[in-house]
């Protein structure tokens, strides 16, 4: 396609909307039997027993599915490892400025990006960690009869706040993927067609679209 | 509604497991075929279809007196209930009497109550199952006959136990011991009486709790405080947070954008001007 790139791979993509729809059946059972104030949440399902039931077994998917993607594009996962893990200069400049998201309040150049900015980044170690957690402290509340009580007991405590935090980022997410004006143009490329416009990309991500056209000449 | 305990007196008791078995009757619970491991406890530990053991702490060491301590073991009925604090459902509450009560049907069987209680007392199958101090009788028996106390108490023959008013119950208990102490049990006392909210339920032993198989000092365990207490709202206010903050940037940059909007027309006014 003339005058746009491409973002996201195919399979990448797939997985996206696979593990966001996991994703959010866990948060909204997670949190219906979180808090009494939230247990209308459980309605979704049918009842509490039902979201509980639901939220227990879909764990086991929330983390099958993501090492099911990685063993089938371990390459594209190498590469987005490698991309979040380079932390320059300009990134530590884009959280000064809050990525200029925040504008009237903290005021200044936002500097030029990479594929993702220094926001996506941690947002994606956020969830590749918090995710580890999460999946490591269901398993022990799922076979509780296996471990210490004390140990169980400080497992709920972390799995509702790994949970909590973690939703909190993904509303966070969300907003700047699919609301935001400046910045949900880019919305498609992950639950679109994947690609991007070269304008857009050019604003937002510099370095990722020098990068790509110099390679394409 | 004055709190309703029961008093139990191991110092009374004779170990007949005649209060085990009229716990499983009453609460028509299965009865799997078991062995003796050791000593005459069985089975060994509550569990999704028993509500009460019978427990035997043995000690016949050489040169020591021996000792064979009975506890009647079953929930004992906090007046401060962690897992009722932990329960998601409501399944466990605590009804106007001070009974730890459970509406089964509710059950979610996610184990919290089971790793939240000091003692590990419920056990989950399909649903939780733990002491209810028969509120099938204690709510809608007679007195005459002897319906409205727990299965257990009437079933005693050793006049061991006791139901009724939870402060009653406490003045008898101390009065047992006093006198259990002029008999030479300087070691006796009343379990229970002031941790974890006051126990429902009132055991008088003639030897320190340990020599029981109890936890000497039992709290509410500080993780389920953090969580329940302090996490609980305080999560909640975090979503809602992160909502309110994506709605009202929403709402700010919305008004950003017609401020720069109106600020540029009015600069160019200026230059034309």
């Amino acid at each position: 396609m003339k005058g746009f790139l491409l973002k996201h791979e195919k399979s990448t993509r797939i997985f996206h909307w696979v593990n966001l729809v996991v994703f959010l059946l866990l948060l909204c059972s997670g949190l219906a039997v979180f808090n009494k104030n939230l247990q209308f949440l459980a309605m979704l399902f049918g009842g509490l027993k039902n979201a509980a039931m639901l939220h227990k077994y879909l764990g086991f998917s929330y983390f099958i599915i993501p090492l099911i993607y990685i063993a089938l594009n371990f390459n594209l996962f190498k590469k987005f490892l490698a991309t979040i893990s380079t932390f320059d200069e300009d990134d530590r400049k884009w959280f000064r400025v809050a990525g200029g998201y925040l504008a009237p309040l903290v005021k200044g150049d936002v500097p030029s990006q990479g594929k993702y900015n220094a926001g996506q980044k941690t947002l994606g170690w956020m969830v590749i960690g918090f995710s580890c957690v999460l999946a490591a402290s269901g398993l022990v509340m799922i076979f509780y009869q296996s471990f210490p009580p004390g140990l169980v007991r400080w497992m709920y405590l972390v799995h509702s706040l790994t949970g909590v935090f973690l939703g909190c980022g993904i509303i966070v997410h969300f907003y700047l993927a699919a609301v935001n004006p400046s910045s949900r143009g880019e919305l498609k490329t992950m639950l679109g067609d994947g690609y991007i416009e070269e304008d857009f990309a050019r604003h937002h991500n510099e370095k990722w679209y020098k990068e790509m056209t110099a390679k394409s000449k | 509604m004055a709190r309703q305990a029961y008093y139990y007196d191991s110092s009374k008791c004779m170990g007949c497991h005649g209060c085990q078995v009229t716990c499983k009757q009453w609460n028509e619970e299965k009865a799997d075929k078991t062995h003796f491991v050791d000593g005459y406890q069985n089975p060994p530990k509550l569990d999704k279809d028993t509500r009460m053991i019978m427990r035997y702490y043995e000690n016949f060491e050489k040169d020591t007196i021996p000792q064979l301590n009975l506890l009647k073991y079953q929930c004992f009925h906090c007046g401060d209930p962690a897992c009722v604090k932990v329960c998601p459902s409501g399944t466990l509450h605590k009804t106007a009497s001070g009974v730890v009560a459970v509406d089964w049907e509710k059950c979610i069987a996610c184990g919290y109550c089971v790793n939240a209680c000091p003692f590990n007392i419920p056990a989950v199958g399909a649903h939780v199952n733990k002491c209810d101090m028969c509120r099938s009788r204690t709510e809608n028996g007679s007195a005459d006959d002897k319906t409205s106390i727990p299965a257990c108490v009437k079933t005693c023959p050793a006049g061991a136990m006791e139901f009724g008013d939870r402060d009653a119950l406490l003045t008898k208990a101390h009065k047992r011991v006093d006198w259990l102490k002029s008999r030479g049990y300087d070691q006796a006392n009343v379990y229970g009486e002031d941790i974890l909210g006051g126990l429902g339920i009132i055991p008088v032993l003639k030897y320190p709790p340990t020599n029981y198989g109890l936890p000497a000092n039992p709290t509410m365990p500080v993780e389920v405080t953090l969580w329940k207490d302090i996490f609980n709202p305080l999560g909640l206010l975090m979503m809602a947070g992160a909502f309110g903050m994506t709605i009202a940037h929403r709402f700010l940059t919305r008004r950003e954008e017609g401020l720069h909007k109106s600020e540029s027309g009015k600069g160019e006014g200026d230059v034309k001007g």
